[in-house]
């Protein structure tokens, strides 16, 4: 469906996005995570064609529409991390104004913009000056707005950040629903463990650059290995135990605390009993052998620090 | 999706925007400085008495001074309603998500636009009436008068599109308002002096070929360079043309200025050619090229305004 082609963008001398690429299937519902200044904004802004990038294409549906203002314009709808209001309007005429410039007037406008209040719950609000509106509230209209030419594709900046608990919880209702209803979505975030809650694959991206990309799945089992594997061994064996742990593959670094072990892995369960028979085999008295709880947070950290852990 | 030829941002600015009670207030401003210049007109009248020629041509100026008043008053206004057009939306932050509509920034452009120029069409019309009052006692004929209107709206067109094209250039409107405040006065400068600048210029020429052939008893015309020409240079200015467009009924025109300048400039031999034609279209040729440059502003804000190819040409090599 989105192809993000080998994306660069400078700002200066600044590279913001590095030799980025993304492929989005239709129907996703993708947390786009990255920390602040990752490249979250630009990458959004240059797909929905407000930003020329310095090199590399995105194709949607296998077209380039960068330069096909209209079509793409038809294709995206765009909600920024910003709220733009124009002075003395009502959410209804909000909308109405953002329906005309899709060509949409008169009955067919007052229709579709009923129905779009109604789909993000603003309904008892349509004749409220947008800049009374709460943040959640306008959160959810800009949601509308970016809904009314009935894009495929949507491309929400941050749309959660701000948004209490029940309003986080009106939207990924809402979003779900979208989604539902075979909508390409894209949600960009700081904050991995917030969009797990409601997204079906994730991206990571860091300093630019693509760092993974998995389903919500494979992310949690991606965290799962994420922490290390805690070994205790009898005191006299840990010359031994390093020995074996040195000859496997999937260790990356060992930190010995008394006779407990902590072993960066990053095999999957399968290689961690081989490791564990190995052990066996080789003689090792053990007493303990687990995987510390993995969480998002710490898989999140990991990768942006580590650089990449790629999964697919 | 239905495709109507309605612009969304011109609709919105007319019906929404238009609610404000700004646009009374620049509407009784307007008509209250023009006050003045008509309780002159009349008492000029009373002084002198609306008879024979003297009458006539008191009308016809105070006709003219009018409009000149008139003029001179919106090109303080139309920066004010127009340099803030898009950079407003750009301070708002709503013009990112106007860019990401179907709307081409042509289309932007030119709902901003005019959006601007009927709400100013909507002030000069205000004081239609308080301008017709000239009716009263004769002197301009109602075509002229059309006329004459024609020629300002074409003078509003223009300078309208001096304030969009600054606030689509500029990041924020106080920066736009003072450019456009800037480029419309030196516009408006420039452009009144840029003729006499350079007949002065040809006239002095003129007066050293004089100089260098006067001993040899055989000068003609054909020796000297017509300045007259370049009266036409005058083209550009609008007041030139509310000028020639009154002036016209009542023996002045920019041609009989322009002579009358040649003559006092080089005050040496009749050496005006008869281009008579040529400056009878002076109005005309001048309302097209005002359109033209509007035209070609408005064209470039546009393009500047589109991310996507306003990037490719600033694209350094
Ligand atoms: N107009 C600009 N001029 C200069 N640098 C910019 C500009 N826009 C973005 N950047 C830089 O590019 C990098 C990426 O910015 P971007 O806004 O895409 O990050 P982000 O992932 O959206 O961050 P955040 O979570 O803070 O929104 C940042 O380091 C930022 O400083
Ligand atoms: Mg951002």
């Amino acid at each position: 469906m989105i192809e993000i082609k080998n994306l660069y963008k400078r700002y200066g001398r600044f590279l913001a996005l590095n030799d980025f690429s993304l492929d989005i299937e239709q129907g996703e519902l993708l947390g786009f995570v990255g920390s602040n200044g990752a490249g979250k904004t630009t990458t959004m802004r240059i797909c929905v064609g407000l930003l020329q990038a310095d090199g590399g294409e995105v194709l949607i549906d296998g077209k380039n529409l960068l330069n096909d203002h209209r079509a793409l314009a038809e294709k995206v709808g765009y909600v920024p991390d910003y709220f733009g209001v124009y002075k003395s309007l009502t959410a209804s005429e909000y909308l109405h104004f953002y329906a005309g410039a899709y060509g949409i007037y008169g009955k067919e406008a007052d229709v579709l913009c009923d129905e779009l209040l109604e789909l993000v719950n603003l309904k008892n609000k349509k004749d409220t000056d947008v800049n009374g509106l709460s943040r959640g509230m306008k959160q959810r209209l800009c949601l509308a707005r970016g809904l009314v030419h009935n894009p495929d594709i949507l491309f929400l900046d941050e749309p959660a950040s701000g948004l209490d608990p029940k309003a986080r919880y009106e939207l990924k209702e809402i979003l779900k629903n979208l989604s539902s209803m075979g909508k390409t979505i894209v949600i960009s975030s700081h904050i991995l463990p917030e969009l797990a809650e409601m997204c079906t694959t994730v991206a990571i991206i860091n300093k630019g650059h693509l760092v993974l990309k998995g389903t919500i799945d494979e992310i949690h089992r991606a965290a799962a290995m994420s922490s290390p594997l805690m070994i205790t061994v009898a005191e006299d064996h840990i010359d031994k135990a390093f020995d074996v742990l040195q000859n496997n593959l999937f260790v990356q670094k060992v930190t010995a605390q008394g006779n407990i072990l902590s072993v960066v892995f990053t095999g999957d369960q399968d290689a961690e009993s081989q490791l564990l028979s190995d052990m066996v085999t080789s003689g090792v008295m053990i007493k303990g052998f687990h995987r510390q709880e993995g969480s998002l947070e710490s898989l999140f950290m990991q990768v942006v620090n580590g650089g990449s852990v790629k999964e697919n | 999706m239905k495709k109507t030829k309605r612009n969304a941002v011109l609709f919105k600015e007319m019906t929404v925007d238009m609610k404000k009670p700004k646009i009374l207030i620049i509407m009784l401003l307007i008509n209250m400085l023009l006050i003045p210049v008509v309780l002159g007109f009349f008492l000029a009248i009373y002084i002198q008495g609306n008879s024979g020629e003297l009458g006539y041509r008191i009308l016809a100026n105070y006709f003219i001074a009018m409009m000149f008043t008139e003029a001179g008053i919106i090109a303080f206004i139309v920066p004010a309603v127009t340099a803030g057009s898009v950079s407003l939306e750009k301070e708002r932050q709503t013009l990112d998500v106007l860019l990401t509509t179907r709307l081409t920034t042509w289309e932007i452009i030119k709902g901003k636009y005019f959006s601007s120029y009927l709400t100013i069409v909507l002030l000069v019309l205000s004081t239609m009436p308080m301008m017709s009052l000239v009716f009263i006692y004769g002197g301009i004929g109602i075509w002229q008068m059309i006329y004459v209107f024609i020629v300002l709206y074409v003078y509003i067109a223009m300078i309208a599109s001096f304030g969009v094209f600054f606030s689509a250039l500029t990041k924020n409107t106080v920066a736009s308002v003072v450019l456009t405040y800037i480029f419309t006065l030196s516009y408006l400068v420039f452009t009144a002096v840029l003729p006499w600048i350079v007949v002065g210029g040809i006239e002095l020429v003129n007066l050293m070929i004089y100089e260098d052939h006067k001993y040899f008893n055989f000068i003609t015309d054909q020796h000297l360079i017509p300045s007259d020409y370049f009266i036409m240079l005058g083209i550009g200015n609008p007041f030139y043309a509310i000028f020639d467009s009154i002036g016209h009924t009542i023996g002045y025109s920019i041609e009989g200025i322009g002579i009358q300048g040649v003559n006092s400039l080089g005050e040496i031999l009749p050496h005006t050619s008869d281009k008579n034609i040529v400056f009878r279209m002076f109005t005309p040729i001048s309302m097209v090229f005002q359109l033209v440059v509007t035209f070609i502003l408005l064209k470039i804000s546009a393009v500047f305004l589109n991310p996507v190819k306003a990037k490719k040409n600033k694209k350094r090599k």
